[in-house]
């Protein structure tokens, strides 16, 4: 009930309007309490709907560190500063910086935090329509340091705060206050304390007593959604709807989703998805040897703009996943369009984007074997065997020897055909397209005439065998691969759990991947299917202590 | 769950060294109570991707019987406190059979590099995601009781080979799952290095030493009101913050300030590990490092760390170093080309000239933070670096990216106790070695076992080292 209060107090603050929040009476008779408190109270028929395939494993519940992206975008949804992405140590694990595990703090990011923290606090105070976003209220008014801390933790902590959780921030007032500061100032270092706090800059999901697996309270679930939607915090609608308990019923949550979803801002589970996932975010820092072309700086953006947009396509249209090697790609931007293409060439699916193309080659010159590993282990979730103990060094490559001839000639040798022959035809068939993705019809150093046909035999990779005469082949093969299906699930799972399954929920991905196959095959649905299952909406305390 | 106990414990101890000075520290009952009054140094500089073929010397022996090679050019005016170290293998550490082969390479090698521990194993052995053995700079911190900093030059995230990150951005591990996160913002290091600005803020202010220590009090104890509600990990996890928050405390509430003045406050715009993928009109590597060393050379100097671990950039950088002329080198010089450097990592796969010139540059950086040791008077007519033990070295061979013949080299006097000016070439000797080597002959840290070696073969000193 307090928590609709505040929440309501500062909705109206926002809105300047002077009335209560409109859900506050009606939602306060439901015992959000309850499910943020013991973890009592929840619908356990509904929150079972689509995790109710009863092998869906929920491991054991992990707090994250806010990425730098996810601090930055938090901070300016809250509290209206763009912030500076801030200098964390930063790691990432299965090509995901949202895996909970890898992301540590030691005392120089303290030091970070906290002067980050000064500068946005400082900018807030600083400016009266930020300033207005929270209770103005005077020094002499009782409750009024109360009720602004209250405010700004429900929505950086991104739930209510627990008894006595909130003291320490009233003592930074008081402190501030001994030491000479006026009312504003003791404010600006009380939130100085919020933004650098563990409550802050981790997403806790608070566990019942009665410890076991438990459904996890609505606050953890409406963060999970806008953290996986939105890279950020929940705005004041989803507050409310967690504030009703409404995200325990399979009901609930798909309202949540549907409504994250069609918000602009899931352009940011765009760019952290598929940036990451997809390899768009590595367009930027891809480097390519000035000597032998002019990659420029806008070529980069609009390659990753490109990237993202194609991505969202699927997201926002009903297309099977499949058709991401299909469809077809819109009319390139100004930079783009200076890459050399034959006259009325399109451009079909996914790997013919010149993003794709360029950052699985080398710097000055393509590599099959780059571009075919990065499909089978990126795009299709089947890993290499690692490389043999004794790689041999080949030295003694005949020369001149065209590119394709020398890919090929590695193959001889046994011990390196194993993993090369799965691989290097994948590449081999993109050949085609240069190492920043341009049409070419011989290689430029040597004038060779390029020769994108491949032919493989049956083996347990390709059961069928391969014909593949170019790119369109390529991408009719990966299409058709039933492999490509469960890692999207895989790499959804990985972003949006925050964790890489180990041997406790190793098979939740595909079980997944099962549920989302019987609907509509779409990326909205995968998705809808993560969020809904048990693995999503359950907490598990783990190990006793 | 004794090993965070037991963490806390050891950095409790770290915490207090950090704060006090020197002698102060020796409270705790460390070795180096009974040990020579020389503060002796460590500092182990990582340069990433490997070296060029042309790195290592033509001829080993000592004096005159050695020359540096072209690419250690840069080191002449030190050469008599250098030490070239030819035939040291980390491979060991992973292949029962020695074998130096280890993928990914960038990754795995550099986690090994300062622990001599196969992070693979040690995450599957502890049931961890991230793990590690503890460095060889953190048991001397730790052993000795003297604090420690670890920084670096890293402006452009590279890729982590597929493993956590934390083996491919950190060298130092205080304990098996606490990799340390390093400085690269000068102008961060120099706030903590002096506690705060000449021009602090009034204690009423955000930014103040009052202010902040105020704000850390707050976020250790309204943690504890959650801590009971959070899963097992998540505590551990939460403590691990905490610990970190606890720390900067410590250094906040440091009443006794250094002895010296404070250093110059750098003038370099703000800089962040993802923030530079090339030189520019806003950014230069050389500036970036000139700054650093100044503030590596305060630090050592003035005694507020005496063990640094330095990365020149992170694995596998690809960082482009496009203000860095090329030269072509052959083994007895280099002439300038007209153009400049391209990417790290590519340089490293295929372009040699690049490759060497990159190389000297950062070879050319170390000499100058050596130079600048070797001006600074440390008591009876020593300089810091006559104290120092400088460790420059990379994770993997060359191009090809072998765990063999490391390129490593060491510079400074170790207090006497180094024997230098000398081109020393091993037979495949396991790096554990040499930290065992310099963590007890050198700095007398009483260390009985260091890293492991799949091969079975003891752990022995390198005598040819020590004077």
């Amino acid at each position: 009930m307090r928590v609709l209060a505040v929440l309501g107090v500062v909705v109206c603050t926002a809105c300047g309007s002077t009335t209560r929040n409109p859900v506050g009476g009606e939602a306060g008779s439901t015992a959000w309490g309850g499910a943020a408190g013991a973890g009592g109270t929840v619908n356990e028929a509904g929150a079972s709907g689509a995790g109710d395939s009863s092998d869906l494993v929920v491991p054991t519940t992990s707090m994250r560190r806010l990425t730098t992206y996810e601090y930055a975008a938090t901070i300016s949804d809250v509290l209206g500063v763009d912030a500076a992405r801030p200098n964390l140590s930063q790691s990432e694990q299965a090509g995901f910086d949202t895996v909970a595990a890898v992301q540590h703090v030691s005392a120089p990011d303290i030091d970070v935090l906290l002067g980050s923290a000064e500068r946005v606090a400082q900018q807030v105070f600083a400016n009266a329509s930020l300033r207005s976003r929270w209770p103005a209220c005077s020094a002499s008014q009782p409750g009024c340091v109360a009720s602004f801390v209250e405010s700004a933790a429900l929505r950086l902590f991104r739930r209510p705060a627990l008894e006595g959780e909130l003291e320490a921030f009233g003592v930074v007032y008081d402190e501030a206050k001994a030491r000479g500061a006026d009312h504003d100032h003791a404010l600006e270092l009380t939130l100085v304390a919020l933004l650098t706090s563990s409550q802050f800059v981790y997403r806790m999901e608070l566990l019942g007593d009665a410890g076991g697996i438990q459904p996890l309270d609505s606050f953890a679930v409406a963060t999970r959604l806008s953290y996986l939607l939105w890279g950020s915090a929940p705005d004041d609608a989803l507050l409310t709807a967690a504030a009703a308990d409404e995200l325990q019923t399979d009901d609930g949550v798909s309202a949540a989703f549907q409504r994250l979803l069609a918000d602009p801002r899931a352009r940011r589970f765009v760019e952290n998805f598929s940036g990451q996932w997809l390899g768009f975010r590595r367009i930027a820092t891809h480097t390519v040897d000035y000597t032998k072309f002019d990659w420029r700086e806008g070529l980069a953006s609009e390659l990753t703009a490109e990237g993202y947009d194609y991505f969202e396509g699927f997201l926002r249209e009903p297309r099977p996943w499949q058709a991401f090697f299909s469809v077809d790609i819109p009319a390139p931007g100004p930079f783009r369009a200076q890459l050399y293409t034959p006259d009325g060439e399109k451009r079909r699916g996914y790997l013919s984007l010149p993003g794709f193309l360029a950052t699985t080659s080398l710097d000055r010159r393509t590599s099959p074997t780059l571009r075919g590993n990065f499909i089978r282990r990126v795009l299709l979730c089947d890993p290499l065997p690692p490389p043999p103990a004794d790689v041999p060094v080949i030295e003694d490559v005949p020369r001149p020897m065209g590119l394709r001839s020398q890919v090929e000639y590695i193959s001889r040798d046994p011990r390196c055909a194993e993993c090369h022959k799965i691989i290097d035809p994948l590449g081999l068939a993109l050949e085609h397209y240069d190492f920043v993705g341009q049409y070419r019809t011989k290689y430029a150093d040597d004038g060779i005439v390029v020769d994108s046909a491949v032919a493989v035999e049956p083996s347990t990779t390709y059961p069928q065998g391969l014909e593949l005469k170019g790119l369109d082949d390529v991408s009719a093969y990966v299409a058709s691969e039933p492999k490509l299906m469960t890692c999207l699930v895989n790499n959804l799972y990985v972003y949006g759990l925050g964790r890489v399954p180990d041997d406790t929920d190793e098979r939740n991905p595909e079980l997944l991947a099962e549920q989302w196959q019987s609907g509509a095959s779409t990326l909205s649905n995968a998705l809808s299917t993560l969020v809904q299952s048990k693995p999503f909406r359950y907490g598990n305390p783990g190990g006793t202590p | 769950m004794n090993r965070f106990a037991s963490r806390r414990t050891v950095l409790r101890g770290a915490g207090v060294a950090l704060a006090l000075p020197w002698l102060s520290s020796l409270a705790g009952g460390s070795a180096l109570a009974q040990a020579a009054p020389k503060r002796l140094r460590f500092l182990p500089i990582f340069l990433p991707n490997g070296a060029p073929e042309l790195w290592k010397p033509l001829a080993s022996g000592r004096g005159n019987e050695w020359q540096l090679s072209s690419i250690l050019e840069p080191l002449k005016a030190l050469k008599t406190q250098v030490t070239v170290i030819s035939g040291l293998e980390n491979g060991s550490v992973f292949n029962a059979d020695g074998s130096p082969s280890v993928e990914p390479a960038h990754s795995r090698q550099t986690g090994a590099w300062l622990t001599c521990r196969d992070a693979d194993q040690e995450r599957k052995q502890l049931g961890v995601d991230d793990a590690n053995g503890v460095s060889a700079d953190q048991v001397l911190s730790q052993k000795l009781g003297v604090s420690s900093l670890q920084v670096g030059l890293s402006t452009a995230r590279s890729s982590c080979d597929g493993r956590p990150c934390s083996l491919s951005r950190s060298v130092s591990w205080s304990t098996p799952t606490t990799p340390l996160g390093k400085v690269v913002d000068p102008g961060q290091l120099f706030r903590m290095l002096t506690g705060a600005a000449p021009d602090e803020p009034l204690p009423a202010q955000s930014g103040s030493r009052a202010a902040r220590k105020s704000v850390l009090d707050a976020v250790a104890s309204s943690a504890g009101v959650v801590r009971q509600r959070l899963s097992q990990q998540d505590r551990q996890r939460l403590d691990e913050y905490l610990e970190a928050v606890r720390e900067t405390e410590v250094r906040l509430s440091s009443s006794q300030p250094n002895a010296c003045e404070p250093p110059a406050s750098p003038t370099l715009p703000m800089i962040s590990d993802d923030a530079f993928r090339r030189d520019s009109d806003v950014y230069d590597k050389g500036r970036h490092a000139d700054a650093m060393n100044d503030l590596v050379a305060w630090a050592l100097h003035c005694d507020a760390a005496r063990v640094v671990s330095y990365m020149l950039e992170d694995a596998r950088s690809e960082y482009e170093y496009s203000k860095v002329p090329v030269r072509h080198f052959t083994s007895t010089g280099s002439t300038l080309l007209d153009r400049f450097c391209t990417s790290y990592h590519s340089a490293q796969t295929g372009a040699e000239d690049d490759y060497c010139s990159i190389t000297h540059f950062n070879v050319g950086k170390v000499a100058a933070l050596c130079a600048k040791l070797s001006s600074l008077p440390d008591g009876d007519g020593a300089s810091v670096l006559d104290n120092t033990v400088i460790m420059l070295g990379a994770a993997m061979h060359g191009s090809l990216q072998y765990c063999n013949d490391l390129p490593t080299l060491l510079i400074g006097g170790g207090g006497g106790k180094l024997r230098t000016d000398q081109h020393v070439v091993l037979n495949n000797r396991p790096m554990r070695d040499l930290y065992i080597t310099l963590l007890n002959g050198i700095f007398e840290a009483n260390v009985g076992d260091f890293g492991v070696n799949a091969t079975g073969a003891p752990l022995s000193m390198i005598e040819e080292l020590l004077a």
